[in-house]
């Protein structure tokens, strides 16, 4: 699984774990993501938090409409995953194109938290290993690979500029 | 107080025991949880029961106390190490959840080969009691073996363990692990040919990958990896050091004193790059340069382990000041530090944050290592297995480390 993707899902079951027990809610999406959430031992739950693994717009729509969940978690391609895929040699295709903020509005839900996965950062500090790797460099490569895997959470700055994104929208009060 | 004297060390095993216990989970299967921080990867998201290396030290340990004291309740533990794996054993012989820091996943290396080596540690020592329940394990390490090991990794063509299936790549410190499950295996089914069908083949590959220049200070290591024709030539002394048990055993199986030469060059190279604390770098390359963090306490167990068994052959390789670093690396809780100096690891130090933090986790997979190398050491009759369990120091880190 790529990283970002697997950063993404970590990020999201410690996000949703609690003292109670198990993180829970009901995923829908990518077959494979959604299969790699469950083996983290998630635990389905109708009535917790929608988790949209790179589900389609109307997908997600149709789900919140239909169930209403207090929180939904939405995992989709940063604005520059297109870009940066084939540099970063991706064979993964792209994920579908999240639902707008203006029909997060009409829905009654309001942006919660949002996290980037692999941001400027995390690409930097990439590409510095390949560079260094080719210099005959690999202490200071594997230092900055190190880098990498140690800044796949973008900062506030870098987040729009994420190759992935993690949005979690509550149902605003009424 | 030398950490290597004897009533320290019993209070490091007790410690070490009691804290497995207070680690053990139940679910998806029951066994050993907690997170993981490790070279490249951590995984502090997944806190299930991984069946990964952590059971080679687990069980070997606990039958090293039953050994020395006969007491039964040590290798109900080691039983209950056992019944883990199978638990959480796959039809197609491998385990779930053995990809150890990569956890959520199952075909993790060298873990499922490790798994094999526990139970087929376990077996031996159940058949010298004569309980026939040792068969199980047996079976199970055979079903492993023959199902994920040979079935998938082995190339039959080229006669090499591969790193994944379907991939080129050699990684000595996992194929030695899979020597010692070859060696361990054929000394219970005295099936001499597992020997020289898969054993002497991984120990000619890792021969080959090791550095023999006399006046080189790399001399005796081993490089980490291969990629199809291309070496990596980066040289951890943790995983040069796992390499010398499979080497020395192999000399005993086949007679072949070549690999016996090849672990006492690692050995000297381990005890060599070893500080003056005991500790060990993390990982030298060729022209003198190295990383020295994060330098590893509980998993430097290895260390231990592979120079005490050479010093049989060389008594100036002296595994005293590395246990001595593992002793100091010891809490209240009972865990050992996993390591001292993840702080470090980043080129630019300002962007550390609290990845330090990393340095006091408490990591079963790692723990496992001291367990082993100093349960020989300790008097079982002073550990008080049955005491009191409390709940293993909760470890917070922020952020995600893939």
């Amino acid at each position: 699984m790529p990283l970002p993707l697997r950063a993404a899902l970590d990020l999201l079951v410690l996000r949703s774990s609690n003292r109670n027990g198990p993180p829970r809610g009901r995923a829908a999406g990518d077959d494979r993501l959604v299969a790699a959430l469950r083996d983290y031992g998630w635990v389905d739950d109708a009535g917790g938090p929608l988790i949209a693994l790179g589900a389609p717009a109307e997908e997600i729509e149709r789900q919140v409409v239909a169930t209403a969940p207090p929180l939904a978690i939405v995992l989709a391609d940063g604005r520059l995953a297109g870009l940066a895929r084939p540099l970063l040699a991706d064979r993964n295709g792209a994920m579908p194109p999240p639902v707008r903020l203006s029909a997060w509005d009409k829905l009654g839900y309001e942006p919660a938290w949002v996290a980037g996965l692999f941001g400027p950062g995390a690409v930097g500090w990439a590409l510095a290993d390949r560079v260094l790797r080719k210099l005959g460099r690999p202490d200071l490569a594997d230092r900055c690979r190190l880098g990498m895997l140690r800044s796949l959470v973008a900062s506030r700055a870098g987040r729009a500029l994420s190759l992935a994104t993690l949005v979690a929208y509550r149902r605003a009060a009424s | 107080v030398s950490g290597a004297d004897g009533g320290t060390l019993t209070q490091v095993v007790a410690g070490l025991d009691r804290w497995f216990d207070a680690s053990r989970v139940d679910w998806p299967t029951p066994g050993y949880g907690g997170p993981v921080v490790h070279w490249w990867n951590h995984g502090l998201a997944f806190r299930g029961s991984g069946l990964d290396w952590r059971y080679e030290g687990i069980v070997d340990g606990y039958l090293a106390l039953w050994r020395r004291s006969g007491d039964e309740g040590w290798l109900a533990k080691a039983v209950r190490a056992g019944d883990d794996l199978i638990a959480g054993q796959f039809p197609c012989g491998s385990f779930s959840n053995s990809r150890f820091e990569l956890n959520p996943g199952a075909g993790g290396t060298p873990h499922e080969a490790a798994c094999v080596v526990a139970l087929l540690l376990l077996a031996a020592a159940l058949r010298e009691t004569g309980r026939a329940d040792g068969e199980r394990y047996l079976a199970a390490a055979e079903a492993a073996f023959h199902g994920f090991l040979v079935g998938r990794l082995w190339n039959p063509v080229t006669r090499t363990l591969r790193d994944a299936p379907g991939t080129d790549s050699f990684v000595p410190n996992k194929a030695a692990t899979f020597c010692e499950a070859v060696l361990a295996l054929a000394a219970l089914t005295r099936d001499d040919g597992l020997v020289a069908r898969f054993a002497a083949p991984t120990g000619d590959r890792i021969l080959a990958m090791q550095k023999r220049h006399p006046n080189d200070p790399l001399d005796g290591a081993i490089a980490q990896n291969r990629f199809g024709d291309r070496v990596v030539e980066s040289f951890f002394p943790l995983y040069v050091a796992r390499c010398v048990p499979a080497l020395l055993k192999l000399t005993e199986a086949t007679g072949e004193d070549r690999y016996r030469a090849g672990a006492l060059a690692a050995a000297r190279f381990v005890a060599r790059v070893r500080e003056a604390d005991g500790g060990l770098p993390q990982v030298l390359y060729p022209r003198g340069r190295r990383n020295r963090n994060p330098r590893w306490i509980a998993g430097a167990g290895d260390v231990v382990r592979a120079l005490t068994l050479a010093r049989a052959y060389d008594p100036d390789l002296d595994p005293r000041p590395t246990m001595d670093w593992i002793v100091r690396g010891a809490r209240p809780d009972g865990r050992i530090a996993a390591a001292e100096g993840f702080g470090k690891v980043l080129p630019l130090p300002w962007l550390a944050g609290r990845a330090g933090a990393a340095d006091e986790a408490g990591v079963v997979g790692w723990c496992d290592k001291a367990f082993r190398a100093l349960a020989p050491l300790a008097d079982p009759s002073l550990v008080d297995r049955c005491g009191k369990v409390e709940p293993p120091t909760t470890f917070e880190m922020q952020g995600i480390v893939r």
